[in-house]
């Protein structure tokens, strides 16, 4: 009984660890390709622009609409809250901290993830199930640089994007709160915005972005590809890459909280 | 379908992709199906089917092309004296290699225009 106990656990790890490493070579592979010239061949090209296209334009009047009306509604909580607690005077950079480095990357991603993250995570298993993987494989089309590497760059330039617009977008629309609940006109708002950035902001929002780009959809793209060979097993694909992709986003808000409290 | 053709060239011979949709249609033109290359792969016969995968190898770097059981893809006996027809009109510098079934010998006897 103990013995089975103990032999399970050995079991699990060993799997675990297994998991860890072949996924870690992969995630070697695709950065890797990422720096090879030769993998930005004309049909990796061409899927590139599409999936930009796909993942940034398709979603943006949503986006645009979703960034304008938790825009005015957060920053006008977070200039209540800051006037209630006579943080006036550091109004500028409160906000600037909340949408730059935390809530414009953070809201991107798992709108993309959500949007985008399972539809690629849907697509590479229904090409795993079909076995169109397997055909391009047999034609010496490396999976990498075709299917996988427009995905994560596209991911990375898109979530990065996104978040800058995103962040444009929300503190314009904090400007009509200001407006009408301090009464500040255009000017002020502007020059209390821009005393409070700092490059640090700048950096946080595009590195956080990258990341966040690269883990929405390398880890769909890695789920799709480990689907087994049924049509049943693609819903527990996506569920899977989904859980996995949560927690990866949660990981690196935490990660990247940890690194800016040093 | 064009761009399905295409991406053979694109990615084993970095042809830009204009470029290689031309050669694809030049391909499709041979045979008089230029059609296809606007279809979508579920919207193809099973002969059409056959065209393109014909297409495909015939736009890879290899010298040899072997198709292993025809008629397993074509499934309909009818469609075989035209789709090999057109195969010959297709290729110009390829080894052709084709396994079939040896019950399945008959089917091609007298049709068959390589060696």
């Amino acid at each position: 009984m103990i013995l089975k106990f103990i032999e399970s656990i050995g079991d699990k790890t060993i799997n675990i660890v297994f998991e860890f490493l072949e996924a870690s070579k992969f995630v070697y592979l695709c950065v890797t390709h990422m720096f090879k010239p030769h993998s930005y061949n004309p049909a990796m090209r061409m899927v590139l622009t599409k999936q930009i296209y796909f993942t940034s334009v398709g979603i943006l009047p949503l986006f645009v609409m979703m960034a304008m009306f938790f825009g005015s509604i957060i920053i006008g909580i977070v200039i209540v809250l800051a006037t209630e607690y006579n943080l006036e005077s550091s109004i500028g950079s409160i906000i600037i901290n909340f949408v730059m480095d935390e809530f414009s990357p953070f809201f991107t991603a798992l709108l993309i993830s959500l949007r985008s993250g399972a539809a690629i995570n849907t697509e590479i298993a229904v090409m795993n199930v079909n076995k169109e993987l397997n055909t391009l494989r047999e034609y010496k089309i490396d999976l990498i640089d075709y299917l996988f590497l427009p995905r994560i760059i596209s991911g990375m330039i898109s979530v990065t994007s996104l978040s800058i617009v995103f962040a444009i977008i929300m503190l314009s629309s904090g400007y009509l709160v200001t407006l009408f609940y301090m009464n500040m006109d255009l000017h002020a708002y502007s020059n209390l915005l821009l005393s409070a950035v700092e490059v640090k902001d700048v950096v946080v929002l595009v590195s956080k972005g990258l990341a966040f780009g690269f883990v929405i959809t390398l880890i769909p793209i890695y789920s799709g590809i480990k689907t087994t060979n049924s049509y049943t097993a693609i819903p527990i694909s996506v569920l899977n890459g989904m859980m996995k992709l949560f927690i990866a986003i949660f990981l690196i808000e935490v990660l990247s909280l940890v690194i800016q409290s040093l | 379908m064009l761009e399905n053709i295409a991406l053979i060239r694109e990615v084993h011979n970095h042809t830009p992709v204009r470029i290689a949709q031309e050669e694809a249609k030049v391909y499709l033109n041979k045979i008089n199906r230029i059609d296809l290359g606007l279809k979508r792969p579920h919207q193809c016969n099973e002969v059409e089917v056959f065209y393109i995968m014909i297409i495909r190898a015939l736009m890879t770097n290899e010298k040899n092309i072997v198709i292993l059981n025809p008629l397993a893809i074509l499934k309909n006996i009818e469609f075989l004296a035209i789709a090999m027809r057109n195969l010959a009109i297709l290729n110009e510098t390829k080894n052709i290699i084709i396994l079939e079934n040896e019950i399945n010998r008959f089917h091609y006897e007298g049709m068959l225009v390589f060696q």
